[in-house]
């Protein structure tokens, strides 16, 4: 783990690149774990350094990555103790805070529609992959909510044309119904079991035994 | 060494010390901070106690060099003046509205001095204050997670307004945070206090406790018998708008709550409660939907839309996709028809999953146990409550749960 580094020599340590915050790292390391570990450093750090001031780049990557983990809450309050200095001097902060507030109400069409402004180089993969998360997650609950939805309303929450929308629909396997336009969504199966091995739930029984009998 | 020679001796030079004052920062030089914590502890307390401080910054650069680098051994021996420094310190910082800078260096005094993590200290609640001030809530909740079951006396110093004033903040933290479940049971700890004097952190816990239930539950639910009298007596009286709020709730009817709501709106705001006095208004038509499905089994939008005063159908389908995505409802919306299907909770609690889940809360509830037998064993053998209970029952076995109530 990258060591919290509190004090003046903060904006020293990312230049020197210690910090790994160039476009390059994250084209290689797009896993989500990578991007959790980065989400708690960022965090600490921030919260942790003197004067309570961090650089305008590391706030607007932790703001970006908090809608990446659709914590919307963590984000507000980021959003509400961002100085309002650094606030005015990067309004890249706002247009990404545009996209927590339409985040916070599930205005879809919102979403899509703040996410398609040009980003720097520091957040623009953050930004691209909310885009693909966002469209995973409305999948998700078109899926679990709707038994039929018509072609319009679900162009809408995929943020793609309504013939886009039908076509990664019917791919992914769910039944669409040309002449009346309405899509029918397959249900998603349950997540599989996980497994447990019998000696150690043996050992869990005998457990409670002896500590009810005891 | 002997230390607790040394606090007294430390406690006692503290009029020695503050004379001097203008003479410390060069003894602090001549101390060093693992060997001389004590003393170093002793010091800094005096310069905080000191009527104007000249130099914010560089005792708040010495605070932080001592909690980082200070020995814990040592310290635990004064464990009034290591909260006491904690204290004067969240003071100082609160007054110079840079509260973000203190909450590291709290939580690293709490996790020095604590003797084990269910422990609670004074510094818990000057923590969640920095934090709510900040709103930087995440470093609270380490402590906030963890169930307490052990008080740090501080020398007698602990005092009730730090455990009401945890609670209370702890309350707010979990509520800005969502976590209503949690904000209900910090707040009920607070209400439920044993006192005998009316405290102002009740009161606010227990207007707060009031609208969450509202938000979580539907309804307040009633206090435990063992919260004391002091609540029903006077806390109760001073909320009426907020028990007014609770029973034009409890009529379903949204345009009563409205009125509700307007009719106190200046008190809820006084009290800062406007926010969530908002957010039991849109519970209350999530309720009002919840209760459609003990009588429907499916329905158009736009009569549900009607049942509970929502605009149309449009806000109703709206309403019920988002009680589906947070798992509010067990519902199918079908477009197609303009209906909405109930469902009953596809749970079956026979999977592997739920199983574990079961283990979990099995596994909390036995440490739990073994925690209170302990508690109640110490208790049996304090020489006190020997003496009440063999002095009024001279055959009974001591150290019985019963006779653990009456004491």
């Amino acid at each position: 783990m990258v060591p919290i580094m509190e004090g003046q020599h903060a904006d020293r340590r990312s230049s020197h690149g210690n910090y790994r915050d160039t476009a390059e790292d994250y084209r290689d390391n797009l896993t989500l774990f990578k991007w959790t570990r980065r989400l708690r450093d960022l965090h600490l750090y921030i919260g942790y350094a003197p004067g309570g001031v961090g650089s305008p780049q590391l706030y607007s990557q932790l703001l970006a990555l908090y809608l990446l983990h659709n914590e919307t809450c963590n984000a507000k309050f980021l959003w509400k103790r961002i100085p309002q200095a650094t606030k005015s001097t990067t309004p890249e902060l706002a247009t990404i805070w545009n996209i927590g507030q339409k985040l916070w109400l599930r205005d879809y069409p919102g979403i899509y529609e703040g996410l398609k402004k040009e980003w720097s180089e520091h957040v623009k993969f953050i930004m691209d992959a909310l885009v693909d998360s966002t469209r995973r997650m409305a999948a998700e609950i078109v899926a679990r909510a709707y038994s039929s939805i018509n072609e319009e309303d679900l162009a809408a929450f995929l943020g793609m044309s309504a013939s886009e929308a039908v076509q990664t629909a019917v791919s992914e396997g769910w039944q669409y119904d040309a002449q009346t336009k309405f899509v029918t969504p397959k249900k998603i199966a349950p997540p599989s079991d996980p497994i447990i091995l019998s000696e150690q739930q043996l050992s869990v029984l005998t457990d409670y035994v002896s500590f009810l009998e005891g | 060494g002997n230390f607790a020679q040394l606090c007294e001796f430390i406690g006692k030079s503290a009029e020695a010390l503050t004379k001097n004052a203008s003479h410390l920062d060069n003894v602090l030089a001549t101390l060093d901070i693992q060997q001389h914590s004590l003393g170093i502890l002793g010091i800094l307390c005096v310069k905080y106690s000191l009527q104007n401080i000249p130099d914010f910054e560089t005792l708040f650069v010495q605070t932080q060099e001592f909690i980082n680098e200070c020995n814990g051994e040592h310290v635990r021996y004064a464990t009034d003046s290591y909260a006491d420094l904690c204290h004067k310190f969240t003071l100082n910082l609160v007054e110079k509205k840079q509260s973000m800078r203190g909450i590291a260096i709290l939580v690293k005094a709490i996790n020095k001095i604590q003797l084990f993590p269910a422990q609670l200290t004074s510094i818990h609640a000057d923590l969640c204050q920095l934090c709510l001030l900040s709103k930087n809530m995440k470093p609270a909740l380490q402590f906030l997670d963890e169930d307490i079951n052990d008080i740090s006396k501080e020398g007698g110093h602990y005092d009730a307004k730090d455990f009401l004033l945890y609670y209370y903040y702890g309350g707010m933290i979990y509520t800005a945070l969502k976590n209503y479940e949690r904000a209900l049971y910090m707040y009920e700890v607070a209400v439920t206090t044993p006192s005998m004097a009316v405290s102002h952190i009740m009161l606010e816990a227990y207007k707060k406790y009031i609208l969450v239930a509202l938000i979580l539950q539907g309804k307040v639910p009633n206090l435990p018998k063992y919260t004391s009298q002091v609540v029903a007596r006077y806390i109760k009286p001073l909320c009426q708008p907020y028990h007014d709020l609770a029973s034009s709730y409890s009529t379903n009817n949204p345009s009563d709550l409205r009125m509700t709501v307007n009719k106190h709106q200046e008190t809820y705001n006084r009290d800062n409660n406007m926010g969530l006095v908002k957010q039991c208004v849109t519970s209350s038509y999530k309720k009002n939907i919840q209760r459609l499905t003990k009588t429907f089994l499916t329905l158009s939008l736009s009569d549900m839309a009607s049942r509970v005063q929502l605009s149309g159908p449009k806000e109703a389908e709206k309403y019920v996709l988002h009680m589906i995505e947070d798992g509010e409802i067990f519902a199918t919306i079908n477009q197609k028809d303009g209906m909405v299907r109930f469902h009953d909770n596809p749970e079956q609690y026979k999977s592997a999953a739920m199983l574990l889940q079961l283990d979990k809360e099995m596994q909390k509830t036995i440490s739990l146990e073994e925690k209170i037998r302990e508690m109640d064993r110490e208790i049996a053998v304090n020489p006190q409550y020997v003496q009440k209970s063999s002095g009024s029952h001279d055959d009974d076995i001591p150290g019985s749960s019963t006779k653990g109530q009456g004491y």
